[in-house]
């Protein structure tokens, strides 16, 4: 089709786009010159102008830091773990929910395993310090087992489990919504041919479901390596204590410190780049994967 | 703290609040002709017209209100306005915002100042420094900067933009209100104002020994194990030992705690810092050493002794096995409103504190005050509780009416702080009549009992949203007054603002009793942090990985993971890690200062 022709029937919907794209220009491209401040000592009265240049002494500081190893570690265990067992936690529940046959049961399941999601850790935080302490309900029922009390706060041994498996809680319910959408989209003619020529429920999940959500999973999967360097800030947060610094400190609440000794934006905006830059080539390096394994591709 | 409206008032005729709203000539007289001018105000109004008055002569019950001698020169003609930030939130009668409410329109009446709100924040962290840095890149800054954190306040200096207050201060300021009353503990209020030998703002003073502790102990657990309340440290452990072992608290068996602690050794609330003090020692502050010179306390060889002992406690079971994993704030539920503990070092307010809680779960819990056990050598300190916080009220480079601004907050604090004036706000404002003979009502739990705390409505100490003064000692000598003055006044002659006053709750007495006492100890058993300025170049690099080192070590020392003598190695590596560079930085600060 011509140029001229094919415009005359599509310009409305390169109009449509144009809102989207100054959207994503004004509010995502232009911020990104700020990024300068990881190279200055930066001071608001001088602006992004006039702000002395440093070069590379923020991300020399950091990466020089005692502790940036058992940081960068703890960082990248517990985050790796928390994407990891959301994954195939949400991807477990999906299935279940989907089998399940009542709706009611069903959506009242979906309803109360998502609800975590919308508490704020603050909150949280304190709940789980009651119910995790010493004399707090779990200890106790433990303790019904002839289980000594366990410092699942306060000892390295526990601390790690602790918030992958909280943070695990709280955001497994949402995490199923995707699934839940992508499992509606299967063909009903599958499962039904598939019964009929004998198939019980574990095979049609392993034939049928799951390749059919596999764009899907991988898509997710592929996504969520973007946040390999969180942790989860404000959960550690609220539930670390010194004592667990050689397991649950990780980057943000080590910078967070930092700041509470003194503002310092430039070291903030160096770590900010430094995880951006890496969750930059995990992504790209996972859709190449996505597409090279799954045939998966956005254009 | 958010103003409520609980009451409905509309069924109360004449409405005094209508009558106070209005204003103009014109309404004046008309309410004048309807309700007859009250006597009370004739007499002592002077040049300001009654419908801006507080106080309630008016009302058979109520009181007088004096004002302070409006100021030389004042009010200024032609009226001036000033532009100021605010921290927010407050709330109003109708009609009314920060502009335009009963302070606002009685300090125009008395000064001629007119107030303009250039921008306020209510979140303390971080929108603060929000506003502020925008209004510094915007270059619109206000005249009056109201409680200019640390950082800006060191970004403002560094930049030229504050004015020099030196001059205009020695001539305006009030010699009493201002001057004398932030002269206290020689001079540190002005540590972070004075730059230089120079005034460049005016400090922001809180309560003395706001933060000081006493020792609170169950009085019926004493009695049920048949001993007094310790005056040693090494009686202080017999004490809560027997606590312990008589299993007194009301958790399952095996769960009462010697004493109540958290993971911060020296903090706000259920603090070790007296333990330490017992020794001469404060964990975290930098004090003088024999030569002259600041030392870090938390590297001294005693701190070791006491870490010592910490730990022996820990590992007989007097403190709880994960109190480490707890915030000050969070002991006040669990610990002591749990009725686990029977024993804490908390400061005045504890008494409301946790021990509501714990007198709510157990009616027959009992608590009283004392004075912090000494150690063996006699030592009785603990830490003396800074009223001067990391904040400063500044004036914009070139602003011309800083003389006005203070002769301002001259009056109000006069007008506020001393209790011979009786002060207690505005009706509609500060507090309602319940009904028309009768109560006051200080607007109920939303105040704590001084019903006169509603002073955040104008700029300038002691105006200020969370308790600015410019007399750290005000709530003590308001206290005084009402146990000394007003206590003994015969009952039939108290007025309505006395008797919202007197009396209370037996938790809110104690209260009252345990803030005089610790403002008699402050400065005979307070140790001083003597290091009060922006963080040193080291410090910003550094602090953050050697506070985290300390604050691990203390509590794995304490809770028996790490061997006693870890903590050698720890002064090493603190040493090595940046502390002999920051030490040397803070001396250089410090001998500057002389």
């Amino acid at each position: 089709m011509p140029f001229k022709q094919y415009m005359k029937r599509a310009w409305p919907l390169y109009v449509m786009i144009v809102p989207g794209i100054v959207f994503v220009l004004l509010f995502r491209y232009y911020p990104m010159y700020g990024v300068v401040i990881a190279f200055q000592d930066f001071s608001p009265a001088k602006g992004f102008a006039n702000s002395p240049w440093i070069g590379w002494e923020n991300f020399e500081f950091l990466f020089s830091l005692p502790e940036f190893g058992r940081i960068f570690g703890n960082t990248l265990i517990i985050a790796v773990s928390k994407i990891v067992l959301d994954q195939i936690g949400a991807i477990i529940l999906a299935i279940l929910l989907n089998e399940a046959r009542h709706i009611l049961f069903r959506r009242s399941i979906q309803t109360m395993i998502y609800l975590p999601h919308f508490l704020s850790w603050i909150v949280l935080g304190g709940i789980l310090l009651d119910i995790l302490s010493v004399g707090g309900i779990l200890n106790q029922a433990l303790k019904q087992f002839g289980i000594q009390p366990q410092l699942f706060l306060g000892s390295n041994d526990w601390f790690r489990g602790t918030v992958i498996m909280s943070g695990f809680w709280k955001s497994v319910g949402f995490s199923t919504i995707v699934y839940l959408a992508a499992l509606t989209a299967i063909n009903p003619v599958l499962h039904e041919a598939a019964a009929i020529d004998g198939a019980g429920r574990f095979r049609r999940i392993w034939h049928i479901t799951l390749p059919g959500i596999r764009p899907t999973i991988v898509l997710l999967a592929a996504l969520s390596l973007g946040d390999v360097l969180q942790a989860g800030f404000e959960q550690i947060l609220t539930l670390y204590s010194p004592a667990v610094y050689r397991t649950g400190d990780i980057i943000d609440t080590y910078v967070y410190r930092v700041g509470l000794i003194s503002a310092q934006y430039s070291l903030a905006g160096a770590v900010g780049l430094f995880k951006s830059i890496i969750g930059f080539f995990l992504i790209v390096l996972s859709y190449w994967l996505a597409d090279r394994f799954a045939g998966y591709r956005i254009l | 703290m958010n103003k409520k409206f609980p009451y409905d008032t509309s069924d109360l005729k004449p409405s005094r609040r209508d009558f106070l709203r209005l204003s103009g000539a014109g309404l004046a007289a008309t309410m004048l002709a309807r309700y007859g001018m009250p006597p009370a105000f004739a007499q002592m109004m002077g040049d300001i017209p009654a419908e801006l008055h507080p106080g309630s002569p008016n009302n058979p019950r109520g009181w007088t209100t004096t004002l302070p001698p409006i100021p030389e020169g004042m009010p200024v003609d032609p009226p001036v306005t000033i532009s100021g930030s605010r921290r927010g939130p407050w709330e109003f009668a109708e009609g009314d915002d920060i502009e335009n409410s009963p302070f606002t329109r009685l300090n125009a009446a008395v000064t001629g100042i007119h107030w303009k709100l250039a921008f306020n924040w209510t979140d303390n962290e971080a929108e603060v420094l929000q506003k502020y840095n925008l209004a510094i890149a915007s270059n619109e800054l206000p005249d009056f900067m109201e409680t200019v954190p640390l950082q800006i306040y060191s970004e403002l200096l560094e930049n030229d933009l504050l004015e020099d207050i030196t001059d205009v201060w020695e001539e305006a300021a009030h010699p009493v209100w201002l001057k004398e009353a932030m002269g206290f503990s020689d001079g540190i209020a002005w540590r972070l104002a004075e730059v230089n030998g120079r005034k460049m703002g005016v400090p922001y003073i809180e309560q003395a020994a706001q933060n000081d502790k006493v020792l609170w102990i169950r009085q019926d657990w004493l009695d049920a194990v048949g001993m007094s309340a310790p005056t040693t440290v090494e009686e202080l452990h017999a004490v809560a030992t027997a606590f312990v072992e008589a299993d007194m608290g009301q958790g399952g068996a095996g769960t009462t705690l010697g004493i109540a602690a958290n993971r911060q050794v020296n903090t706000w609330y259920c603090s070790l810092d007296p333990i330490f003090g017992a020794w001469g020692v404060m964990p975290t502050f930098w004090t003088p050493d024999e030569n002259g010179d600041l030392q870090y306390d938390s590297v001294r060889p005693e701190i070791k002794e006491v870490l010592g002992i910490l730990r022996q406690w820990y590992a007989e079971g007097l403190l709880a096995q994960d109190f480490f994993t707890f915030a000050p704030w969070q002991n006040s539920g669990t610990h002591i409103g749990g009725n686990l503990a029977g024993i804490m070092y908390s400061p005045a307010f504890g008494a409301v504190y946790g021990l509501p809680d714990s007198v709510a779960n157990d009616p027959d819990a009992r608590w009283t005050f004392g004075d912090i056990p000494m150690g063996p050598s006699g030592i009785k300190k603990k830490a003396w509780s800074n009223p001067v916080p990391d904040t400063v009220y500044c004036f914009r480079k070139g602003f011309e009416h800083v003389d006005l601004v203070l002769k301002q907050m001259a009056w109000w604090a006069e007008l506020l702080q001393n209790p011979k004036n009786r002060y207690h706000g505005f009706e509609g404002t500060a507090y309602f009549w319940r009904n028309e003979d009768g109560e006051v009502d200080p607007m109920g739990a939303t105040l704590d009992l001084n019903g006169y705390d509603d002073t955040k409505h104008i700029w300038g100490p002691p105006g200020t949203n969370g308790g600015s003064r410019t007399d750290p000692f005000f709530e003590t000598n308001w206290i005084k007054e009402r146990r000394n003055v007003w206590a003994n006044t015969p009952e039939d002659e108290r007025d309505a603002m006395m008797e919202a006053f007197l009396g209370g709750d037996p938790l809110s007495v104690l209260w009252d009793e345990a803030n005089v006492f610790a403002v008699d100890h402050w400065e005979a058993d307070g140790i001083k942090n003597h290091f009060l300025t922006v963080p040193t170049r080291t410090m910003e690099r550094a602090g953050a990985s050697l506070d985290g080192l300390e604050a691990e070590t203390y509590i794995n020392i304490i809770n028996g993971q790490e061997p006693l003598d870890r903590f050698d190695s720890f002064v090493e590596e603190w040493r090595s890690g940046g502390g002999d560079r920051i030490t040397g930085e803070v001396n250089e600060w410090w001998h500057a200062q002389m």
